[in-house]
């Protein structure tokens, strides 16, 4: 058969694509589970990293079992309701209107008392991030924090998964002097809250909702590389 | 009917040399500069494309190798677009699956070496016209010259732009303006134009040590 005539040409591409495509469909099916399992064990480390317990792949899922005692689901009024907390996909959530949302909870009992864990999601610069904020019973100081990112740039914005960026955020409590919002170590110039954003400090209360569509407000100045007199869009 | 070399012979041991210095994919032929650019912020990122580009450009150039004779001239271009498409995804599921740390560190850069010029320029310059095994040792070669361009960029820009490498701080804590002493990172290394000026830095070194590389 001619090798550069038109029947040839036709009948080779053809062959290839199905080859191709059979080929990544069967290693896309075959390796889902385990790429499934890894998303799952990477969830529940970065959970158990919130409350500051240390956890690799192979006992991340034990820590988990023993750490986190209850993990719960609750609508925007703060009611408890039906639902499997660690698979909430926060990402549907956000898209919903706020009185329809259903916000997972996770409660983990420490040598320091109880501590609620919230998710959250906001948008960095390149792409999504999200994190697990880790706060005290007074559910107005922060215990710990963890945050992760989908494309940032290392270096930058990719710094928000570093311990460096996530210690300072430990002991803040929520209500607090402006002045200490970030750390001492910033320049002045990146101390100042933008323009356009609320002056005064956030209302705390008993219900764990009421800080939660906030934090998303927390992260995303942070990673931001704008300057500080720019218009800052913020998720609320 | 050519002579058969032996597998190691001085020729293709060649072919693993050349790309490291004389024919070097980034600083001599001026291919891969993107990713060079994107990943050299750090230095651990660095490596793990390096080595990934050199897994894909030597089995990509076996394959095209094998098919050469059968793939019709109109779309060579496609069939050698398909087979590097083909192996990088393979490559990213199974980083996913079986390293999910190391394609968290790559993130979206996998995906991204399908663009890499030098996989198409290998392909097409070598592959289409080599046999096998000579392909898959210039596909070797090629990697590994890429991959020490990166590393050197990426120790650099790491050191330079963060006072670390691997994550380790090499710098210590005391010097830095902040903690009482005078040194503070240099902010421009971790941003790309930082990494052309020293990948253009490297190739004057390189063409001040080999003047037949500079053109006339």
């Amino acid at each position: 058969m001619n090798k550069n005539g038109n029947s040839y040409t036709f009948i080779y591409a053809s062959v290839m694509v199905v080859v191709v495509a059979a080929l990544l469909s069967a290693a896309a099916i075959s390796l889902k589970p385990k790429q499934v399992k890894n998303a799952e064990i990477e969830k529940k480390q970065n959970i158990l990293a919130s409350v500051h317990i240390e956890a690799t792949a192979t006992d991340a899922e034990s820590l988990y079992e023993q750490n986190i005692q209850k993990a719960y689901v609750v609508n925007a009024a703060g009611e408890e309701v039906a639902g499997d907390a660690f698979t909430v996909d926060l990402k549907k959530e956000r898209s919903k209107p706020l009185e329809q949302r259903i916000l997972p909870v996770f409660e983990c009992q420490t040598p320091e008392g109880l501590k609620y864990i919230l998710p959250l999601r906001g948008t960095g610069l390149w792409g999504p991030i999200w994190g697990y904020l880790a706060l005290n019973e007074d559910l107005n100081t922060i215990y710990g924090v963890n945050f992760d990112h989908q494309g940032e740039t290392p270096g930058l914005g990719a710094e928000i998964n570093t311990p460096a960026f996530q210690e300072p955020f430990r002991g803040k409590p929520f209500s607090m002097p402006r002045e200490s919002w970030w750390p001492s170590s910033w320049p002045s110039q990146m101390r100042r809250p933008p323009q356009n954003t609320r002056s005064t400090p956030f209302q705390a209360g008993p219900s764990p909702v009421r800080g939660y569509s906030r934090c998303c407000w927390m992260i995303s100045p942070l990673t931001k590389n704008s300057s500080p007199g720019k218009n800052q869009h913020y998720e609320r | 009917m050519s002579d058969k070399d032996s597998l190691f012979s001085a020729k293709n041991l060649k072919l693993l040399s050349d790309p490291l210095n004389s024919s070097n994919p980034i600083t001599v032929q001026v291919l891969g500069i993107c990713s060079a650019l994107a990943v050299t912020a750090q230095l651990k990122p660095a490596i793990v494309m390096a080595i990934s580009v050199t897994v894909v450009i030597a089995l990509g150039n076996v394959i095209i190798s094998l098919l050469r004779n059968t793939i019709p001239n109109r779309i060579r271009i496609i069939v050698q677009l398909v087979v590097i498409a083909a192996l990088v995804i393979l490559v990213d599921q199974v980083l996913k699956a079986f390293v999910y740390d190391v394609s968290k560190q790559l993130s979206v850069f996998a995906g991204l070496i399908i663009t890499n010029c030098i996989l198409m320029g290998r392909l097409e310059a070598f592959a289409m016209s080599n046999k096998p095994w000579q392909s898959f040792l210039d596909g070797l070669g090629n990697g590994a010259g890429y991959g020490l361009i990166l590393i050197i960029v990426g120790f650099f820009r790491e050191l330079l732009g963060s006072g670390s490498l691997l994550g380790f701080r090499i710098i210590p804590e005391s010097w830095y303006i902040t903690n009482g002493g005078v040194y503070a990172n240099n902010g421009m290394m971790i941003l790309p134009p930082m990494a052309l000026i020293t990948i253009g830095l490297i190739i004057w070194v390189q063409r001040s040590r080999n003047r037949k590389l500079i053109e006339n």
